[in-house]
């Protein structure tokens, strides 16, 4: 058999960097990451199982008996949202890559679900890729007890992985008969003003003030680390991702009770922060909940600390609303607030009211030149700037034509 | 105005350019051959009917057949404008009426050819299938796809069109996105498949090699279906991409109008070097001539700068027609190229010089005359390039003007060669270590190997060695009898499908102060095109090198504007790692095999374009390489060097040194003690010779040819062995540049795939006269080994080149100019060619 190696060098490829093996092998899997050895006629597969009883501290939050998950519906665009939590299953994959595709394999899919006695994290390690379809078959049995999943960028990420893993393995794909959540979603839209980074792990740190211990591998270093392991056998790193892991999904849990606490109490003061209150009340709006964003966005205007563009952004937003539910005097309260502040749109806004529905052209025109004063006092500041001015230039000729 | 033969006969006869036209061929218009549509589905028909089709060619009904009925795989090679498209959608329309959810995956080499079929498909499908959802029944999946289509596309599509890049890295690797697309799949169409030919020809039959491992997954066989240009070998070629049994469809049955074809061959203007005038002069005569009547014309360019110099020309010519004269290429706007497209489509545009940005799938209908520019490196393009000519059955006219390169004027000579059945052959290795090894990286990914499992042909012992090392090297991981992918590496995207994976220079030009990559060179390729001061021309333009960082792997380019190029002076040294197969005749050996090729480039020559002449040479210091590729060489046996040298025929060369000679001469041999410098024997004065040492035609200021460190004594023995020497020098390495130039007329690739090597006392041949060619891809690609099969046609063809040659001594267009280092030698090559073809009558094989 010719040295490939050799011809290959000679032919100027360039070979990957080897690493080095060699460790020695004592304890087994299940003892490294205390787990069992499930086995069934198609191979075996490891599984971990920890339960967090109900009050259980996870840094400045806590592991609370759940409830009220139906109010989540007025953030997110979901008919057949259910308010048993017991059918919730959050779930959180650990993979050999982050392409994706079918050479991406989730060597380790962790998942927990709320019982009476508190929330229960299990873990299916698959300790060779020859016996992944032990994996998925226990992880199949699971979910059909299930109606939800939550997931962190499991849309694009978890779950087109697991439906890949049961397609090469040719059993049907269980995951498109349950909805699905996704909190990085809802955390994007929640956190996205405050914070810069909205991961998981900022998350957990920043907004749930919890630190991980030493016994977590960065999540860089975990394909590296499985890789390891099936080359040597050693499994005693694989501890570290088994808890990696585990967090991630209890994570997951508290975040999304953190954020059911924080539209149950949208408008008791000084609950939250007020730009997330803020970005809450944008999401009402945009879900249509009209009242619920009124009643967020009334208290911020009054609460203290919030720059003049916020202010200006909260009274139009109301404006808006009222705009859109015929309560004019509303509307025009906030306009001339907004407008006080500097807002060009609101001027805008006041003049199409008083052309269109007062048919009072004086007052039209005096709102449409000062929307241009402010306009120019503005220049440098404003977007899309000609547009603008072109089409204040133009109210302003049609008004004065028509008087 | 359109093309009579009244128009023909002046342009014929016209003072400047009679003479010029070696070749003239009319062909008649024809009818075509048509078929009925009898089994053809009604729906189909009315369809065809609607868009005024009412019978099919008969190659078209053919091929459709062959694929309905017989279940066969097809290609079918018929000329541009055959209706090679609806051998195809035919099929595939009738499959999915019959089934209701059968699906069909179509892959096309460029954009515009995607596009174009994308819409002809659409028309098709609107028409036949009333109540489909026709937005994403028929659909393109390639780069530009939004990701917010890609979905929709991947659920709902039954009709795929894409390219062989999107299939390597979007398409395989996900594949389980597809399952249902490729559960359903009947049929693949492979279109253009004379351009899968070389690496990127290799890459594309190991695409096909993946893409059949995951349908036999899905349970999927479909049929496969190509369409090629004419070349030496479509069904082969398709054989091996596909590597499955093809049934081909040649005879071309659809109606053609009147044709005129003809090449132009540039006069002569320097008699003493045989240099003919330029393709730029002559290019823009003819231009002008069918400007002036009124003719709409293309011209393919092979360069941008010569589209720009035409089009100056003939608007310096035609000032008050200059917005009717346009160049086309890239490097202009879009918009700009589109308003040509237009023009030239309805007939505003009289002209356009273009280089093959212009390619086939851009519509603009047909135009009266195309010039081709110098011959375009293969009959297939050429006629690609024809074929634009003649408008719904008007007369058509097409001109080759050839250029002073040997194989152009082969072409000259014996034109019947590019319209008669080519020879020229696509040739691929896939499995080159370079390529099929990416591959199985990719293969892994998508789906596990297992033990006996086939790779395409490939039994599982013939590949397994790659997955050991992948396994060695931490890619995969073997658990029982499995290979598994076990790297967070996505492997598709870690090479490129027209190169080998070896380590690439960037190529970098520097215009208005900014950087911007052209493109990328293999290191060991760049060592010798791309060295500092070379002149390198790419992608239809010329650059020149001003520097290369080898660290950082960055070739910096400016744009070239001069009239020179530049070729490299090596020292090579080869050595045989294994003769894989061997011809012996009674006078030479011709053999083939794995060779070890160290190179160093040492300098370079500066050559003027037009007249070949040696500007000057530099020298230059570079490291050395390795190349282990294959290729095959002639040996001259002892026997054949001495009839060589015996021969009576050869005069010692009468030259004229100038009038000072006969006291040079009195000088230097006293300068040596009337001894010859060789022998040692003494002579009288008169008795004795002085020899140039390098030979007085090889030097341009012929001075310094009289230099006495040029000159040495010789007794007329030695003085006649060392002349001797010189001839088969000459012989040698005259051959040695006939063969590497008419190689091309066998082989398709492009004139940097081939290199070659001649040596009077070659040490890896017992110091016998060698001459090589070899792949210059490392672990080759197929080029020499064919070239080897077919060893007798390529020594008939240089046969045929060199003695039809009207030189006297050498020139550019067959063995050489006269006076570069001693060549010249055509008398000793015709020889030598002799020898050689009387010798091919008497085989002795040996492999």
């Amino acid at each position: 058999m010719p040295d490939i190696k050799q011809e290959l060098t000679k032919l100027g490829f360039v070979p990957a960097k080897n690493i080095a093996a060699v460790k020695t092998n004592r304890t087994t899997i299940e003892d490294a990451v205390q787990g069992i050895r499930i086995i069934n006629e198609f191979g075996e597969v490891i599984m971990i199982e920890m339960t967090y009883p109900y009050e259980t501290i996870f840094g400045s939050s806590k592991l609370s008996f759940p409830s009220n998950f139906g109010i989540v519906r007025k953030i997110i665009k979901h008919e057949s949202i259910t308010n048993n939590p017991q059918k919730y299953i959050y779930i959180d994959t650990e993979t050999t890559g982050l392409s994706g595709g079918t050479g991406t394999l989730p060597f380790l899919i962790g998942y927990g679900f709320f019982t009476p006695g508190g929330f229960t994290v299990q873990q299916l390690l698959s300790d060779s890729p020859i016996n992944e379809i032990t994996q998925l078959l226990e992880f199949n049995k699971t979910l059909q007890n299930f109606e939800t999943t939550m997931t962190f960028n499991g849309k694009s990420f978890d779950l087109p992985l697991i439906k890949t893993r049961f397609v090469i393995n040719k059993i049907d794909p269980p995951l498109d008969k349950l909805n699905h959540i996704d909190l990085l979603h809802i955390s994007r839209n929640i956190w996205k003003m405050r914070l810069a980074d909205r991961s998981l792990r900022e998350l957990e740190s920043r907004i749930l003030g919890f630190s991980r211990t030493d016994d977590d591998i960065p999540g860089w270093m975990i394909p590296q680390v499985y890789f390891d392991f099936l080359k040597t056998g050693d499994p005693s790193e694989l501890k570290g991702v088994v808890y990696h892991n585990r967090i991630d999904v209890l994570c997951m849990a508290v975040l999304h009770q953190k954020v059911i606490s924080m539209i149950e109490n949208i408008n008791k003061k000084d609950e939250n922060d007020i730009l997330d209150s803020y970005s809450i009340g944008v999401i009402f709006q945009n879900r249509y909940q009209y009242s619920d964003a009124l009643c967020v966005f009334n208290r911020c205007i009054n609460a203290s600390g919030i720059n003049d563009y916020l202010l200006v952004d909260l009274h139009m937003r109301v404006a808006q609303i009222n705009k859109r539910q015929n309560n004019w005097d509303s509307a025009i309260f906030h306009w001339v607030e907004a407008s006080e502040l500097g807002s060009i749109d609101s001027c805008v806004e006041l003049a199409k009211y008083y052309e269109h529905n007062l048919k009072s052209l004086q007052d039209a025109l005096f709102w449409a030149l000062k929307a241009k004063a402010l306009l120019i006092r503005a220049k440098k500041k404003v977007v899309r700037y000609t547009e603008r001015n072109d089409e204040i230039a133009k109210r302003i000729e049609r008004l004065q034509r028509r008087k | 105005m359109t093309i009579s033969r009244e128009l023909i006969k002046e342009l014929r006869y016209d003072p400047i350019f009679s003479q010029c036209f070696p070749y003239w061929e009319a062909t008649e218009k024809t009818n075509g051959h048509f078929q009925a549509f009898d089994p053809i589905h009604p729906e189909i028909v009315s369809t065809l009917s609607s868009f005024g089709v009412n019978a099919l060619y008969n190659h078209q009904f053919e091929a459709i057949s062959r694929v309905l009925q017989d279940n066969k795989n097809v290609v079918v090679v018929t000329g541009t404008a055959s209706g090679k498209s609806l051998c195809y959608q035919i099929p595939i329309l009738t499959r999915f009426i019959e089934t209701g959810h059968s699906t069909a995956l179509l892959l096309f080499p460029t954009k515009a050819l995607t596009h174009d079929q994308l819409h002809a498909l659409r028309d098709f499908s609107k028409s036949t299938l009333p109540g489909i959802n026709h937005a994403s029944f028929t659909a393109v999946y390639d780069g530009d796809t939004p990701s917010s289509q890609r979905s929709l596309i991947r659920n709902n599509t039954k009709i795929l069109l894409t390219n062989p890049d999107m299939l390597n890295i979007a398409l395989l690797p996900y594949h389980t996105g597809w399952a249902s697309f490729f559960q359903q799949l009947e049929f693949v169409v492979i279109d253009e498949l004379h351009q899968y030919r070389g690496i990127f020809g290799s890459h594309i039959c190991n695409i096909v090699r993946r893409l059949k491992r995951i349908l036999d997954f899905y349970g999927a066989h479909p049929q496969f279906i190509l369409t090629s240009a004419t070349i030496g070998n479509p069904k082969e070629l398709a054989e091996w991409i596909i590597e499955e049994p093809v049934s081909i469809i040649e005879e071309d049955t659809s109606p053609r109008g009147e044709r005129f074809t003809s090449i132009y061959n540039p006069p002569i203007v320097n008699d003493e070097l045989n240099i003919r005038e330029g393709l730029l002069r002559a290019s823009t005569k003819l231009a002008s001539f069918f400007i002036k009547h009124d003719i709409q014309t293309l011209l393919f360019c092979r360069t941008r700068k010569f589209v720009e110099l035409a089009v100056k020309e003939l608007h310096r010519n035609f000032p008050d027609r200059t917005n009717l004269i346009r160049g086309y290429r890239s490097g202009y706007l879009r918009s700009e190229r589109r308003e040509i497209e237009t023009g030239l489509k309805n007939g505003s545009i009289k002209f356009a010089a273009a280089t093959n940005a212009l390619e086939l799938g851009i519509d603009i209908g047909g135009v009266d005359a195309i010039i081709v520019a110098g011959y375009p490196g293969s009959i297939a393009s050429l006629r690609q390039m024809f074929g634009r000519s003649g408008r719904h059955q008007t007369t058509a006219l097409s001109i080759l003007i050839t250029s002073m390169n040997p194989l152009d004027q082969y072409f000259a000579r014996f034109p019947t060669t590019l319209f008669s059945k080519p020879i020229e052959n696509a040739l691929i290795d896939a499995n080159n270590p370079l390529i099929l090894l990416p591959h199985l990286q990719s293969a892994a990914f998508e789906y596990p190997f297992m033990e006996q499992d086939k790779f395409g042909n490939l039994d599982f012992n013939q590949y397994s060695m790659f997955l050991d090392y992948l396994v060695d090297e931490n890619y995969l991981q073997k658990r029982k009898n499995k290979y598994f992918w076990m790297s967070e590496t996505f492997p598709s995207a870690n090479y490129s499908i027209r190169s080998t994976a070896s380590s690439n220079i960037i190529l970098q030009l520097s215009e208005y102060g900014s950087k911007k990559t052209v493109g990328e060179i293999d290191y060991n390729s760049a060592l010798w095109m791309c060295h500092p001061g070379a002149v390198y021309y790419h992608d239809g333009n010329e650059y020149l090198v001003k520097d290369v960082d080898y660290d950082q792997m960055v070739a910096s380019l400016t744009t070239f504007t001069g009239t020179y190029y530049t070729e490299p002076i090596k020292s090579e040294e080869i050595s045989i790692s294994e003769i894989q197969k061997e011809k012996e005749y009674e006078q030479y050996l011709v053999r083939f095999g794995s060779l070890e090729i160290k190179s160093q480039v040492q300098g370079y020559k500066k050559i003027e374009t037009s007249s070949r002449e040696i500007l000057g040479t530099e020298s230059l210091n570079m490291p050395t390489t390795c190349l282990n590729t294959n290729g095959f060489w002639i040996v001259l046996k002892p026997s054949c060097v001495m009839e060589l040298k015996n021969d009576g025929n050869w005069q010692g060369d009468v030259n004229d040194y100038g009038p000072d000679w006969p006291e040079i001469r009195r000088n230097i041999i006293q300068r040596d003690g009337y001894c010859c410098q060789s022998c040692g024997r003494k002579y009288t004065l008169t008795a004795l010779h002085v020899h140039h040492k390098i030979p007085y035609k090889a030097f341009i200021v012929r001075n310094q040819a009289n230099e006495f460190d040029n000159l040495i004594t010789l007794c007329p023995d030695c003085h006649r062995k060392a002349e001797l020497n010189v001839r088969i020098r000459n012989c040698v390495s005259g051959l040695c540049n006939v063969i590497s130039n008419m190689a091309p007329l066998l082989v398709l690739c492009d004139s940097n795939d081939l290199g070659s090597y001649s040596e009077t006392l070659a040490p890896f041949e017992n110091l016998s006269p060698v001459i090589l060619l070899h792949d210059t891809v490392p672990g080759g690609i197929g080029l020499s080994s064919s070239l080897f099969d077919r060893f007798s046609l390529l020594i008939d063809k240089c046969f045929d080149l060199v003695t039809t040659c009207d030189c006297t001594s050498g020139c550019p267009s067959c063995v050489g100019p006269d006076f570069e280092n001693g060549n010249g030698g055509k008398l000793e090559t015709i020889q030598l060619l002799s020898l050689m073809k009387k010798d091919l009558c008497q085989i002795s094989n040996k492999n």
